[in-house]
């Protein structure tokens, strides 16, 4: 599958990126380096989560044929990480077949693990004699508290 | 010794035995994917790093990684987890020291923010002027390097140094 836009291979391979494949020891490493790399950036504003899905599930059924394939893969994998609506598609994230790829499987879990909610806040707003009581949670690296509008708190 | 290979032609990884000096078994690794020239096309030739004053000595290879040139000769990817790097240090005798009191041959081990371990290469020299030890280290699936301490793609605001300082097997064998 292609994606619908043609990236540019140039953004996606970049230096930066390459030498931190070349260079990772651990999954760890190479999720946190390329998180903060421009390609991954480039990825995740260039398509939306499901093109992503799409190519990964394609692109890692087998092995990468080479290391820049191998960047690639891991690119667009990490990609999914500044993906705000990638809860939306988590089984299919879940489901991708990620084992040809040597650290895949546990930037999935790393990603995942970002996921789960991280706090939780409760907001109570008592108003003409009625309760609202509002929930929220929230993933990712923030967090946050639901501001209910309406009449002054007593 | 032989390799298998997958129906593609590709060689599977393989593990080799490998045991502490108390004769624990080591967790490795030794993946054989790509050759050392496809590996080195993802070198940059503009290397920030070399410019720093770090040196290639090595083409890249995927045998074995940064702990496999510390703890293994080479021979393989030491698997990186906490669990298996602390048995090695403590099953071989390894004691930490000040880096004031660096020499050749002790190990220094790289720490990232969340205190695992990231990193590890050997001292080879402590004769710089503002007393900063050069390491041999082996960057992932890349090259060997001298470098100093800083001087390297892994987190070098926390890293402390070991040496092979019990020698005699009741040394080792006493803190068991």
């Amino acid at each position: 599958m292609e994606t619908r836009r043609n990236l540019e291979a140039k953004l996606i391979e970049t230096a930066s990126a390459k030498e931190t494949v070349l260079y990772a020891n651990t999954a760890q490493y190479l999720f946190e380096r390329l998180k903060r790399d421009a390609s991954v950036s480039y990825v995740a504003h260039e398509l939306s989560t499901d093109e992503i899905l799409g190519w990964l599930k394609e692109k890692t059924a087998n092995a990468p044929e080479s290391p820049q394939e191998l960047v690639r893969a891991y690119v667009f994998l990490v990609a999914l990480s500044l993906k705000d609506d990638l809860n939306k598609n988590k089984d299919q994230f879940g489901a991708l077949d990620l084992k040809q790829v040597e650290w895949a499987e546990q930037i999935r879990q790393l990603i995942l693990n970002e996921r789960v909610p991280t706090s939780y806040s409760s907001v109570v707003y008592q108003n003409a004699g009625s309760t609202i009581i509002s929930s929220a949670t929230t993933s990712g690296h923030s967090s946050g508290i639901v501001l209910i509008p309406g009449k002054d708190f007593q | 010794m032989y390799l298998i290979f997958d129906a593609a032609g590709v060689p599977q990884h393989t593990q080799i035995e490998l045991r502490t000096r108390l004769n624990q078994k080591i967790n490795n690794l030794q993946p054989w994917s790509y050759s050392h020239f496809e590996w080195n096309t993802l070198y940059d030739p503009n290397n920030a790093y070399e410019k720093a004053g770090a040196e290639r000595v090595s083409e890249a290879c995927p045998v074995y990684n940064c702990h496999g040139l510390t703890f293994g000769s080479r021979r393989t990817q030491v698997e990186n987890s906490e669990a298996t790097l602390h048995m090695i240090l403590e099953d071989d005798g390894f004691e930490r020291i000040n880096q004031g009191l660096v020499k050749p041959g002790d190990v220094v081990v790289y720490y990232d923010d969340g205190g695992r371990i990231e990193h590890t290469g050997i001292v080879v020299r402590t004769d710089d002027k503002f007393g900063v030890p050069k390491i041999w280290s082996k960057w992932g699936k890349g090259f060997e390097w001298i470098h100093p301490v800083p001087v390297c793609p892994f987190n070098s605001s926390t890293v402390q140094y070991y040496r092979l300082s019990k020698w005699k097997p009741e040394e080792i064998l006493k803190r068991n």
